[in-house]
């Protein structure tokens, strides 16, 4: 399992002080990453491995953009799986999305 | 003053994208896209465009086929999600570089210099690039066995011959680390010990000076760190 945290180090050097750009874009991440979840969810309770993979790709760019290196390799790699019809890594891959949406409840709060 | 274009079904992706785009004051953004199709009816009332940032993974319709489908693309950003598409890109000759997301400043600072040399050199003074192969092939026992460049995770030198090591199995050929280096492609493959080359894309981490690709630690000498830090997405 991923132990490490989500984190804001990309978007605050990306900002670099520019307020409304860096709410801008943790806007755009929480929104996108709540759609994708959704989709990847309901994609997988359908055994739709196409969209499936669509959606863990897309999920992965906002494990990166989170800082979430380790979690990045671990979807990755689920990723790689799903291309041959496995996905043995989806309880690790449903942890990090569980840490991602507990730590953008803690930013909407 | 440059023109380019955004392709990318993801918003958080075209959102970075412009920021940087508008940070860089040779640069100007004509259109944000979210899929191929759009781009198309896009060239072809809108000549004289520059760069394209194109994502490869797109819904439908892919990065690869779009560019398969346009006729004199301009120059080509790719941006990615993926690291083990690199070798697949550089079969265009019009990608002048790969980003992986997230795109950091430095790394996007880099791509453009990239952008401006391929602009300053004038078409006739091109060398042509012939399409890098995705396989090689190896002499064992009198055998030519063809390996897939993409499944070979690292070389090593052993006296007169080399190790090739890929996913499935290691081949043992009579060669140098030299002369096979001379065939495969740098932008993907580097020298990070006078015994070791390895594949940029199988890299899990790195620390130190070593490198882990599969379970394997893997020495990166002093002199060719620089080499390796300058390949990767570093943050």
């Amino acid at each position: 399992m991923a132990h490490e945290q989500p984190n804001l180090d990309y978007v605050h050097r990306l900002a670099d002080g520019d307020t409304f750009l860096k709410k801008r874009l943790i806007a755009v991440m929480v929104s996108e990453f709540q759609a994708d979840y959704t989709e990847y969810k309901k994609a997988s309770a359908e055994f739709d491995f196409k969209k499936i993979i669509t959606f863990v790709h897309r999920l992965k760019h906002k494990i990166g953009f989170l800082g979430m290196e380790y979690s990045y390799q671990i979807a990755h790699k689920y990723e790689e799986e799903l291309h041959k019809n496995e996905g043995r890594l989806a309880p690790e891959f449903e942890h990090i999305m569980s840490q991602i949406k507990h730590f953008i409840n803690t930013l909407e709060e | 003053m440059m023109k380019c274009i955004i392709v990318d079904d993801e918003l958080l992706a075209r959102e970075v994208l412009s920021h940087l785009v508008l940070k860089t004051p040779d640069l100007v953004v004509d259109g944000v896209f979210s899929n191929a199709i759009e781009v198309m009816k896009y060239l072809n009332t809108n000549p004289g465009l520059d760069v394209i940032f194109l994502d490869i993974h797109m819904p439908n319709f892919s990065g690869f086929d779009f560019l398969q489908t346009i006729k004199n693309p301009p120059l080509v950003i790719l941006v990615t999600n993926d690291k083990n598409l690199a070798l697949e890109a550089f079969n265009f000759d019009c990608i002048v570089d790969y980003l992986v997301k997230p795109i950091t400043e430095t790394r996007f600072e880099k791509a453009m210099q990239r952008v401006r040399q391929k602009k300053a050199v004038p078409t006739n003074q091109k060398s042509v690039t012939s399409k890098i192969t995705q396989e090689i092939y190896v002499n064992i026992d009198k055998r030519l066995i063809k390996i897939d460049l993409n499944s070979i995770d690292y070389v090593k030198a052993n006296g007169d011959y080399v190790i090739i090591k890929t996913e499935t199995q290691n081949y043992v050929v009579h060669t140098t680390l030299t002369k096979l280096q001379a065939k495969l492609p740098p932008e993907v493959f580097v020298k990070t010990h006078r015994s070791f080359i390895i594949n940029c894309a199988k890299i899990i981490d790195i620390k130190d000076s070593t490198v882990l690709i599969g379970k394997e630690i893997i020495p990166v000498s002093k002199n060719n760190r620089i080499n390796l830090i300058e390949r990767i997405n570093l943050i």
